[in-house]
């Protein structure tokens, strides 16, 4: 997807950021979980740095809605930190994408709630 | 109340000839699974008149179907239809106003009296009144969900959960909501499966990468016995220090798990019979209700482990992660890293279950040697067992 495509497509204070949202701003817990899994360390790396800096900020701007009223660009962007808790793991924890010496990912059905 | 330690000397040397044997399983299918209360879900789940939900038991080769009536009692019944037996639902939750068999369409209420017969007349002299579906005894605890094979149980459901009810009555479920959902089909014992959730012990070593620095304090667990359930309290390094997302998380969310959060806000707000060594350093308290529930409570967050078996060398699990209801974005951001966190760690306790399984079917190795402190519970829930099953004693002589 090209940069004007996802032009817009968060709000403007967060701009800069709108190169992750077609990769990681995912619905579901599954979905990011396996965005993450077939994702190299590279890239993950790449997509914690830009959101570390930003995710207070993130936080602060969500909490002027409430979950049930998000706007489509603010739910974008709560997508985007969602997955920026989901991967944050494999940066601080894992030094890998995946779980090491865990059981095959395929084997644990992540069901939404 | 012992903290850490149980009243034994030397090493448990535990039989695995009850993990492993075809004729113990089923043993444990007539003298547990058919005898006690089973834990099969939430009330909030289906919180409407005709809203269900159908729970595989497969344990007890069962189907049960948990019905909402229209006087808001909930209701168990075997998932089969009177007249000739046929599976009456099949879809595994939903909302109806009646059930109707797919095969020549009896139908039962809500409350699963049959209502209906097509061509009634050509069954003359038929008492619908005698031919509603099939009970199971069903009663709720705290918005727990516990149905028994039996329709008149000797124990009533508070007495089985004696003494755990008492310390948890009360306790405000309502304010958590389900955040996380995972399920994994093991080639496993269930209590095989249930040993790597029932000591800290391993925190050590599975966890040394999710959980690195827990080895710096003193791996003391408060383990007590609570009849034939029994309790494991679980406790952090103190000087744990967060990485950026955890940070912030413990920031957005004074609940996220594995904080330390010493303020006396959080303190305060604690259930009273958590953390009763009123430790500094409390994580959760996880609750082993007999035979297959495990129930961890933190602050701010709930943990359910239910293990199903389905063979001596099979199980179910299904585990579901509940947080602080909320709708503020920020701290759906903290609970989100909370859930990871924990689902991470559980893919690493998942990772020696088939292992220890397979090692315990090869005969090779007779007996596991457990400490009687770090896995006193694994001793008393194989003793729970063997005193229902009535069998040979678990200990054996080295
Ligand atoms: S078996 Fe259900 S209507 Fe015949
Ligand atoms: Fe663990």
């Amino acid at each position: 997807m090209s940069q004007t495509e996802q032009s817009g497509a968060l709000p403007e204070a967060f701009k800069s950021l709108e190169r992750f949202v077609s990769g990681w701003s995912l619905a579901t817990e599954d979905e990011r979980n396996r965005k993450r899994r077939s994702s190299s360390m590279h890239e993950i790396q790449s997509f914690y740095d830009a959101m570390l800096e930003h995710i207070a900020a993130i936080a602060e701007h969500l909490n002027d809605f409430s979950l049930p009223e998000l706007p489509q660009r603010e739910r974008r962007l709560l997508n985007l930190a969602f997955s920026f808790m989901e991967i944050a793991p494999a940066v601080e924890v894992y030094f890998s994408p995946d779980v090491p010496a865990a059981i095959d990912a395929e084997r644990l059905v992540i069901l939404s709630p | 109340m012992s903290q850490g330690s149980a009243p034994s000397t030397g090493p448990s040397y535990v039989s695995v000839e009850p993990n492993i044997s075809a004729q113990y399983f089923e043993a444990e299918r007539e003298r547990i699974f058919k005898r006690v209360w089973l834990q099969v879900g939430r009330a909030e789940t289906i919180p409407n008149p005709g809203d269900y939900f159908i729970k595989e038991l497969a344990v007890l080769d069962a189907s049960v179907l948990v019905i909402r009536g229209r006087d808001g009692v909930l209701r168990a019944f075997h998932n089969l239809c009177r007249h000739r037996g046929n599976r009456l639902v099949n879809q595994s939750a939903g909302s109806a106003k009646a059930f109707a068999c797919g095969f020549h369409g009896w139908t039962y209420s809500s409350e699963g009296e049959l209502v209906n017969i097509p061509l009634e007349q050509e069954f003359p002299g038929c008492n619908k009144a005698k031919l509603g579906l099939i009970r199971l005894a069903l009663d709720v605890w705290e918005g727990f969900i516990f149905v028994h094979w039996n329709s008149a149980p000797e124990q009533s459901l508070r007495d089985y959960l004696s003494p755990v009810a008492a310390l948890l009555d009360g306790f405000p479920f309502a304010n958590l909501e389900l955040s996380g959902s995972w399920g994994a089909s093991l080639n496993s014992n269930w209590k095989t499966f249930q040993d790597a959730f029932l000591e800290a012990y391993h925190v050590l070593a599975v966890h040394r990468r999710s959980i690195p620095d827990f080895r710096k304090d003193p791996l003391v667990t408060g383990a007590q016995l609570m009849g034939k359930h029994c309790k494991l309290t679980y406790y952090q390094n103190m000087l744990h220090e967060p990485k950026p997302a955890e940070a912030l998380a413990f920031k957005l969310s004074s609940s996220a798990f594995l904080s330390i959060d010493r303020t006396n806000e959080l303190k305060n707000r604690r259930w009273p019979a958590l953390n009763s060594a009123r430790r500094d350093n409390w994580v959760f308290d996880e609750f082993v209700i007999f035979p297959n529930f495990h129930l961890f409570l933190g602050d701010g967050w709930m943990l359910c482990h239910e293990f199903w078996p389905t063979t001596v060398d099979h199980t179910d699990w299904q585990v579901k992660y509940y947080q602080q209801r909320s709708n503020s974005p920020a701290v759906k951001i903290a609970q989100e890293y909370s859930k990871v966190a924990m689902r991470d760690a559980i893919r690493e306790d998942l990772s020696t279950i088939e292992n220890t399984h397979a090692a315990q079917r090869l005969g090779a190795m007779p007996f596991m040697t457990l400490s009687p402190s770090l896995e006193s519970l694994i001793v008393h829930h194989h003793s729970v067992v063997a005193d229902y099953v009535g069998a040979r004693p678990t200990r054996v002589e080295a």
